[in-house]
């Protein structure tokens, strides 16, 4: 996919875990795993606002776009 | 998916129910099936008797040679009984997976694939033993055959048109299930894989 999750370093950046972060914005750890290992296929604005709030970070902190290669099958 | 989710339990557990009588409901089904197309298309009634071929045989007024009519007779009663049957087996694993409480699941979207594919084979069938009575016929040598047979193994064969009508209504609703169980198992991935 295009878009590429940064949260691991977000979260690196704060020295901050995953259990904590699960907790602090009340979302399963088992979501936010889906969501750092770049597993997701969607994102709620909701959950975004909750990890930006506790983060202190923009949504561009954590989502990033990285143009991909056309194929050289087609 | 949602943060803190619940499952819901009643209709989780319907669900379950409903899964569990449907097997049940099939394997009757099948066991029925298989004694009432199969077993009394060979030995008419085993209860009262007849529990041998060349004894059904007598009972229609039949001779001849015996062990080539039952070659003929246990052909045609397998070609009559094995659709139906798959189709009880492939309605009772749909069911079967409504039973361990997952509807959205690969396996009936399969199953229910196979019930459409097998719909349509039939109605093919009916088709053909439709047209062999009608002013096109014979469009194969076998069956005017096995519409003799069927006079008096008392197969539930109906050569109407309207039996391949509701055959090819049954396919075509099970093949819109399949495509629409795809389409839902689709989103539900999509679903789940959002945070």
């Amino acid at each position: 996919m295009a878009i590429i999750i940064r949260l691991d370093v977000a979260l690196a950046q704060r020295k901050m875990s995953l259990t904590e972060l699960a907790e602090a914005v009340d979302i399963t750890l088992a979501n936010l795993s889906i969501l750092k290992t770049g597993k997701a296929k969607a994102i709620r604005f909701s959950t975004l606002e909750a990890i930006c709030k506790h983060l202190g970070c923009q949504p561009g902190d954590i989502l990033e776009y990285y143009p991909e290669e056309p194929s050289k099958s087609r | 998916m949602e943060t803190k989710s619940t499952p819901n339990k009643p209709i989780d557990q319907r669900i379950r129910t409903i899964g569990s009588i449907g097997q049940g409901i099939c394997t009757a089904g099948m066991i029925w099936w298989f004694y009432d197309m199969f077993i009394q298309s060979l030995f008419y009634n085993p209860f009262q008797g007849t529990y041998s071929f060349s004894k059904t045989m007598e009972s229609y007024g039949i001779s001849g040679d015996i062990p080539g009519i039952f070659n003929m007779v246990f052909t045609v009663a397998v070609f009559m009984t094995m659709p139906v049957m798959l189709l009880f087996w492939l309605v009772r694993k749909a069911f079967g997976e409504f039973a361990k409480g997952s509807i959205l699941s690969p396996v009936i979207a399969r199953t229910i694939l196979g019930v459409a594919l097998i719909s349509f084979s039939v109605a093919a069938f009916k088709l053909l033993y439709w047209a062999s009575e009608s002013p096109f016929r014979p469009l194969s040598p076998l069956l005017p055959t096995m519409k003799s047979l069927n006079s008096f193994l008392h197969i539930q064969t109906s050569g109407s048109l309207l039996s391949v009508f509701e055959w090819l209504l049954i396919g075509v609703v099970c093949l819109s299930l399949y495509w629409g169980i795809r389409q839902a198992i689709a989103l539900k991935e999509e679903n789940d894989l959002t945070v």
